[in-house]
């Protein structure tokens, strides 16, 4: 498990240490950090696959280099962790024209779900032998193919919904998916000849229906996938095998609630929690005081979840100050350990507001 | 049929008051509130000052949205509270006598009838017992539609649409809804037949499964006249017959019964316990109401 991310002179970071958590919540107002912190963590695992760190649209050196730190400082993010007795660090440092990564960390199948996910489409891709790893897409594209390749793998007890028939993702996935849209019925079919998928829900074609099935799907199936054992009949591809025996898992997802009645926001952060009871370590960036309810109410009724394994990082950022991250702890019964100004107090001051005669 | 609930604001001034040693309390008062709106045709009425009322030398909105909704043993209980005071709705205050007690009050005797939610029983005199009734408790909100219910001479009709309010813990056939079955005047026999479902619905299986023999004396000392059938009924194949009914395809006999005058108005119920979980699923183990009528053959 990664224990915790230290971050030098990149982006609203001059020097700070992330604990990380099995799970880790990240929030606070917008552009105070949270994001940069997922990004950081992506290019630690990109060097570490011998890729670029430097992800498509977030610009170069010049760019992610703190504007708070010393003129020739360097970009230095370290990833610390320990399993069992062992533990390892996967390190990165950056400069104009140099990448220096030093990993000794043990192997992560990891996945990242990015905030900006496909809408309902007609048409999806397959991931195809030119993608390294197996993946759901970082926009959710390949989750049709995703589901096809892992609907048969076993979801572990705890995760199962509650009174679900059927312990297989291909059946798990309806349940979870019908505390989004009641009674959804979800076809998934891959065309190999062209390398093109697609889904039909409720018989209908995707772009028929609203966005929040299509956008909570990928969450849903990874949560699902990631938590599992291997199918009755083991995988017959060395590949998908690989990558899920691997006993180290990852999942990074961004705003988990996009597009979701607050019943669903809740449903997920309940299935989220749920996942990093069964192993998977999740970093979440999320708005969603639904969702982190969703992960409170979980801690409360499953004794297999421990309080202790949650945590919650809140950001703020002052003008021309380092992002500030307060620890929000999770107490056995669902309590937060403070609610500090601006973390989920709108619903109260907007009551407030309303409660005053003063029309101010 | 409209039930009208009224929140004191005393419990809830009360109780801010001594927070967070009154967590319970609060949380007491936000279950009872969640109780009456998960009834149909409910309303919570408060008064549309609440927010400015005194409590511990600050106003109640300040303790509601002060520091103490940051609090992390408050926080939840008092947003919760918050969300269900926004909901209800707000009366204005007309009547000005310094002797009535609460604005909840006042409104109470404004309108003549309503279920008062306050931890407190009121003695005044112009108190109502046939319209007004204090709700502190979740059982009593079912009480309070029935006694709202009575005060309104609810038509039968109407009776059927709010089984669910008034006796939440009965199940009841399709076929034994229309009360206009048993024969007997509404007028009159209203309360009666109220008062049946009342004891069905509060009493009749704890009294049956503590003691079967003496379960008619023990309906009969809470003024409800029932019985089984006779040996002479019984031995009557066709008159048996009349008394089954079917559920999830299991034959139930409806024997036993309540009797609304001596010779009309029958209430054929079962126990509803220990039954086949096919059946258990929809009745949800519920007493059944399986026949309402005027009499069955004997």
């Amino acid at each position: 498990m990664l224990d915790y991310i230290n971050i030098k002179s990149f982006k609203s970071f001059i020097d700070s240490t992330i604990s990380l958590n099995k799970l880790t919540i990240l929030t606070g107002l917008n552009n105070s950090g949270k994001s940069s912190i997922i990004q950081a963590i992506r290019m630690c695992l990109l060097c570490k696959d011998n890729l670029s760190p430097y992800i498509l649209g977030h610009g170069d050196f010049s760019e992610l280099k703190s504007k708070l730190s010393s003129l020739h400082s360097k970009i230095d993010i370290s990833l610390k962790e320990s399993n069992n007795n062992s533990s390892g660090v996967l390190n990165i440092k950056l400069e104009e024209d140099t990448t220096l990564c030093d990993c000794n960390i043990e192997p992560i199948s990891y996945d990242y779900i990015s905030a900006d996910r496909h809408g309902p489409s007609v048409i999806l891709p397959t991931m195809n032998n030119d993608i390294s790893n197996i993946t759901i897409g970082s926009k959710g594209e390949y989750f049709v193919d995703y589901f096809l390749k892992f609907e048969n793998v076993i979801i572990p007890e705890l995760i199962r919904h509650e009174n679900s028939i059927g312990n297989t993702l291909k059946h798990q996935v309806s349940y979870w998916m019908s505390e989004i849209s009641p009674g959804v019925d979800l076809n998934f079919e891959v065309n190999k000849n062209h390398d093109i998928s697609h889904l039909e829900v409720n018989t209908f074609r995707a772009t028929n229906t609203g966005f929040g099935i299509s956008y909570s799907l990928p969450i849903v199936l990874s949560a699902l996938t990631m938590s599992s054992m291997p199918p009755l009949d083991e995988f017959k591809n060395s590949k998908l095998k690989k990558w899920h025996s691997c006993p180290n898992k990852l999942l990074i997802i961004e705003n988990p609630e996009a597009h979701l009645h607050p019943k669903g926001q809740t449903a997920l952060g309940k299935l989220i929690a749920l996942a990093s009871a069964c192993g998977v370590q999740v970093i979440i960036e999320t708005h969603s005081d639904h969702f982190v309810d969703g992960v409170r109410l979980a801690v409360k009724q499953y004794n297999a979840l421990s309080a202790q394994d949650c945590s919650i990082h809140y950001l703020t950022r002052e003008k021309g100050m380092q992002s500030v991250s307060e620890v929000i702890k999770i107490s056995e019964d669902g309590k937060l350990s403070s609610w500090p100004i601006g973390f989920f107090d709108q619903t109260s001051i907007n009551l407030s507001k309303l409660a005053k005669r003063d029309k101010k | 049929m409209n039930a009208t609930f009224i929140l004191d604001e005393r419990w809830l001034i009360n109780a801010l008051s001594v927070i967070p040693n009154s967590i319970g309390h609060l949380e007491d008062i936000a279950d009872l509130v969640e109780n009456i709106n998960e009834k149909s045709n409910s309303f919570i009425l408060c008064c549309s000052e609440i927010y400015e009322k005194e409590c511990s030398d600050q106003q109640l909105c300040d303790v509601l949205f002060g520091d103490l909704a940051r609090h992390p043993i408050s926080r939840d209980a008092l947003l919760r509270l918050s969300v269900m005071l926004n909901s209800m709705e707000k009366i204005d205050i007309t009547i000005d006598n310094k002797n009535i007690e609460s604005d909840a009050l006042k409104i109470l005797k404004e309108y003549d009838f309503g279920g008062l939610i306050f931890n407190e029983d009121i003695v005044t005199d112009w108190w109502k017992p046939e319209s007004m009734m204090v709700v502190n408790e979740k059982n009593n909100i079912e009480k309070y539609y029935r006694l709202q219910s009575l005060y309104e001479m609810i038509s039968y009709p109407d009776l059927s649409l709010h089984l669910d309010d008034l006796f939440p813990l009965l199940y009841f056939l399709p076929d034994a809804k229309d009360f206009s079955k048993l024969g007997v005047s509404h007028r009159e026999y209203l309360k009666i037949i109220i008062e049946h479902l009342s004891y069905l619905n509060d009493h009749a299986r704890n009294h049956y499964l503590e003691d079967r023999d003496s379960f008619n004396r023990t309906a009969s000392s809470h003024g409800v006249d029932l019985s089984g059938e006779s040996s002479n009924t019984r031995s009557n194949p066709s008159a048996i017959r009349e008394r089954i009914r079917t559920i999830e395809n299991i034959n139930l006999g409806f024997e036993m019964h309540t009797k609304i005058t001596w010779n009309k108005g029958r209430i054929h119920f079962h126990i509803g316990n220990n039954l086949p979980a096919s059946v258990s699923e929809i009745t949800e183990g519920k007493l059944i109401i399986g026949i309402v009528c005027e009499h069955l053959s004997t």
